[in-house]
């Protein structure tokens, strides 16, 4: 008997390791090799099917979406029919699916969720897209059949979104020189392929400059630096000396502490450090970078890039750059941009001057005997902050839970709109903490998937943003979208709630603003549906909606307490709208500056005498008179936004959609009900709903009643003297 | 696709720096989520739902996850068929089981199951070795078995947790 039961011990002992390993075997082997992006999405609500989605997967799909859309493309340049808006606007907005379906995976996928293999194919795919790009624009043949319909247009009994497609269309192939004769197209595409190569090289050298400055600390040189600004320093060190390839680098980082020009990385030593001789130079490294006549200098290339769009610009018929991009924004003409940003100079700079005279008390009052310069200004308005403001910022957070905030988001558009939001949880994400809620209407029709991505990792770019997976399209049937947000608030810890800042909740409700903007679009035609619109115009759809989210009443309606329940009292309340009046002088005038610099870059002539970047700058920073103590937010030398990305004439947008979203919001603080629902009806039918499918101005009167005015958000900011 | 053109990822880069991705942090940062997924799920689920995750959970339990109790208990069964001893000794088992359940699943322990599992096997060997060696159940019997039980409960907490058994489950 007893023989008998170490028998059957022993055997079934051997058969439950077999079952082990039988399991891991089994999730080793690579699944089905058949291509997701080949084959129809039977997901529901057409969520992309991210559990078979691999990595090897996208450039197969890239290659044969751009395959697919160039066959399409002939194809419509090839039918013997006479050119009509069906057999050839409807038809471009009908091709290329396979290609969006794959890049919007893997766009976002590269930002939120990201890999080295992905990173990869990054680079190898971007020269390939362009290239795609390019031979749809440059296509002849394409263009002479929208010429023609356009031409005709007056003819056609065209809808206004129909003409308004037919518009934008035909601009992207004129705006790519379409128009030009022979010589003109030749000497564009010189110019252009000039300017990629300065891009590229000017991104480049703002790279290796800012990666090329550290700042090698002894333990004795960290007064004044907290625990966990400390640890992040050490571990930066062991990072780079874990990448050193000699022993002699590696021994240059052993024990040691290292700050950079990265803003992370900056702004806690300049708020924290009590050594002034070392915030000076790590301050100096970052606003000197590409400016130090070495191999790496931007100062020749910024100048260079602005003459050539200048060169440009007149080769296309327009004055000057910033004409040319001008054109397709809000704001129509250079004139009427500088307008703007001089009307909120003057009441910038004056509030940070009294910023200064502030700090400088403080100086004063510690016994020292020095004036305040720009490297100081983090530490100073630091001890300012915590003197006038007082702002705790550790007794606020534990009434901002994660899950109080989006209820509260939720709460909001949902008074406004009567919207619903349903967690669902049979849905696979990219990854677990990529929360779905399905929008429903208020009379319970599905509107749209709602992906929130709310924690920082390490896999996942920095900033918050919103992207979408699906458009909205109701032609050829009825196409609901489906959106995400990707934020990088902190990962609780253990089993305690998600707790945020008050920064991270207007961060969380500005996303979500773009999210409804994606999710209640309402159009004919995918490409401009949604966030499509200009740039000056599409950040207030976000933006109006972080007012709500200091609203005392809203505020109070979600913002309990995680442990007691306790409703967030009105002292609280008072200090976070308070603080958020703080240094307002300071980021107003260095965000001013650098629009007025992007601006004066678009708006010089082809033939402009200037060598380099130090002396225009300086001209223009001395024209508006911005004070030594205050740097422009980014100095030519490193304004990537406008050297490297596409916000060339572009950087004031920011602020032309404050204007708009403190006037709108303006409107419902004027009626008395922060949820009037006249208003609100409004603000869905002619702004979250309309995409790009009107004229961004006549969208905004159609809601407001009359153009926007700048007081509602000199008052916001306390740039209106009403501050202290 | 909104804020996701290339030039933006370039000015990202220059401002951020480079993401600095190692397997070991992106894997604890991915197990973190998964729990907290779990965690979400079960607090969203009717309390039907829930009941009948845990009876499921109660019967993978034993089957197949519950191996290692079948084979103790069946141990101690091959032992002796006297009822008495028998009683005493699954008394034993079944108190100590409890009592680390209880303080595994409320946090108090936590012991990793790369050192709980091998002891388990082996005090399923040892229960099995000692009926063979011995003709009789020993005094000391359903003290070695309590020991045991404290272990296997142990493990059973881990099976527990693989279901997200959220903190607030035990009311104070
Ligand atoms: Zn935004």
């Amino acid at each position: 008997m007893k023989r008998i039961s170490i028998a059957i011990v022993c055997s079934i002992l051997f058969f439950a390791s077999c079952e082990e390993t039988t399991k891991k075997e089994k999730s080793n082997t690579p699944v089905n090799s058949e291509n997701p992006f080949f084959a129809k999405w039977d997901t529901p609500f057409g969520v992309p099917p991210f559990d078979k989605i691999k990595n090897e997967h996208y450039m197969p799909a890239f290659k044969k979406g751009m395959e697919e859309n160039l066959a399409e493309i002939d194809a419509i340049v090839n039918n013997s029919e006479a050119p009509t808006f069906a057999n050839t606007l409807e038809e471009l907005e009908r091709s290329g699916k396979l290609l969006t379906k794959v890049q919007r995976v893997f766009s976002n996928l590269t930002g939120s969720n990201t890999n080295p293999k992905l990173q990869e194919l990054q680079r190898e795919l971007s020269p390939m897209l362009s290239s795609h790009r390019d031979k749809i624009t440059l296509n002849e043949g394409l263009f002479n059949r929208v010429e023609t319909i356009w031409q005709a247009r007056e003819n056609l009994d065209l809808n206004s979104e129909q003409l308004k497609l037919l518009e934008y269309t035909r601009k992207r192939f004129v705006r790519s020189g379409a128009l030009l004769n022979k010589e003109q197209k030749a000497k564009v595409t010189e110019i252009n392929s000039k300017i990629s190569e300065l891009t590229t090289a000017f991104g480049q050298n703002l790279l290796a400059e800012t990666n090329g400055f550290e700042l090698i600390l002894d333990k004795a040189d960290l007064d004044g630096l907290s625990d966990g600004i400390i640890a992040a320093a050490a571990e930066t060190a062991t990072q780079k000396m874990n990448n050193a390839k000699t022993e002699e680098e590696k021994a240059k980082y052993k024990d040691k502490y290292v700050f950079t020009p990265h803003r992370s990385s900056m702004y806690p030593f300049l708020t924290e450090s009590n050594r002034r001789d070392l915030r000076e130079q790590l301050y100096k490294s970052y606003v000197q970078r590409g400016d130090n006549d070495n191999e790496t200098d931007n100062k020749e290339i910024a100048a260079k890039i602005a003459k050539l769009r200048a060169e440009r610009a007149k080769l296309m018929g327009y004055e000057t750059h910033a004409h040319f991009v001008l054109e397709e924004r809000m704001l129509k003409t250079p004139e009427e941009v500088y307008n703007l940003l001089m009307q909120l100079w003057k009441p910038a700079l004056e509030r940070a001057k009294v910023e200064v005279a502030d700090m400088q008390a403080v100086v004063d009052a510690e016994g020292h005997d020095f004036k305040i310069a720009a490297w100081d200004w983090w530490q100073y308005s630091e001890k300012v902050r915590k003197a006038k403001y007082d702002l705790d910022e550790a007794a606020l957070k534990p009434y901002l839970s994660l899950d109080n905030v989006l209820n509260g988001v939720f709460a909001t558009t949902n008074k406004l709109w009567g919207i619903t939001f349903t967690e669902l949880f049979d849905i696979k994400t990219y990854h677990p903490d990529a929360r779905v809620w399905e929008v429903k209407d208020k009379d319970g029709t599905h509107l749209g998937i709602f992906i929130g991505d709310y924690f920082t990792r390490s896999n996942k770019r920095g900033g918050a943003w919103m992207s979408s997976f699906k458009g909205q399209s109701n032609f050829d049937g009825k196409e609901r979208p489906v959106v995400v947000n990707v934020c990088n608030f902190p990962a609780p810890v253990g089993d305690a709630p998600a707790l945020l800042s008050f920064d991270n909740v207007t961060t969380l409700f500005h996303e979500f603003g773009h999210a409804m903007h994606g999710i209640l679009s309402n159009v004919n035609y995918s490409s401009m549906s949604g966030t499509s619109g200009p740039r000056d115009f599409t950040e207030f759809p976000a933006q109006i909606l972080e007012h709500w989210a200091s609203e005392p009443e809203i505020l109070k309606s979600f913002a309990t307490h995680y442990k007691t329940g306790e409703v967030i009292p009105d002292e609280l309340i008072n200090k976070v709208l308070k603080a958020s009046k703080f240094n307002q002088g300071f980021a107003n005038t260095e965000y001013l500056a650098a629009s007025l610099l992007d601006m004066d870059w678009h708006t010089i002539n082809a033939d402009e005498d200037l060598k380099d970047a130090d002396a225009f700058e300086e001209a223009s920073m001395s024209k508006i008179g911005l004070i030594g103590v205050i740097a422009p937010r980014y100095r030519s030398t490193y304004f990537a936004h406008i050297f490297a990305g596409g916000y060339a004439a572009g950087y004031y947008s920011y602020v032309h959609s404050a204007v708009l979203d403190s006037d709108g919001f303006e409107a419902f603080k004027e009626t008395g009900d922060v949820f009037n629902p006249e208003l609100a009806a409004k603000l869905r039918k002619h702004v979250y709903e309309k995409g790009s499918t009107e004229e961004a101005m006549e969208l905004y009167k159609q809601f407001r009643g009359r153009e926007p005015k700048i007081d509602a958000l000199l008052k916001v900011r306390g740039l209106d003297g009403s501050s202290d | 696709m909104y804020a996701h053109s290339e030039d933006e990822l370039i000015i990202s880069e220059i401002e951020q720096g480079q993401l600095d991705m190692q397997d070991q942090q992106m894997t604890a940062e991915y197990e973190a989520a998964l729990k907290r997924l779990r965690m979400r799920k079960l607090a969203a689920m009717p309390w039907q739902e829930k009941f009948f995750i845990f009876i499921k959970a109660g019967i993978q339990h034993i089957i197949p996850k519950g191996l290692d109790h079948i084979l103790f208990v069946l141990g101690l069964f091959f032992s002796s068929l006297i009822f008495m001893s028998l009683l005493k000794q699954v008394t034993a088992f079944t108190l100590a089981h409890t009592i680390t359940l209880a303080l595994a699943a409320l946090g108090f322990v936590e012991i990793p199951s790369s050192i709980v599992e091998p002891l388990i096997a082996l005090s399923i060997v040892w229960i099995a070795v000692e009926n063979c060696m011995f003709k009789k159940t020993n005094k000391w019997r359903p003290i070695v078995v309590f020991v045991f039980g404290l272990l296997l409960g142990l493990g059973f907490a881990c099976v527990l947790s693989e279901y997200g058994l959220p903190n607030d489950y035990f009311s104070p």
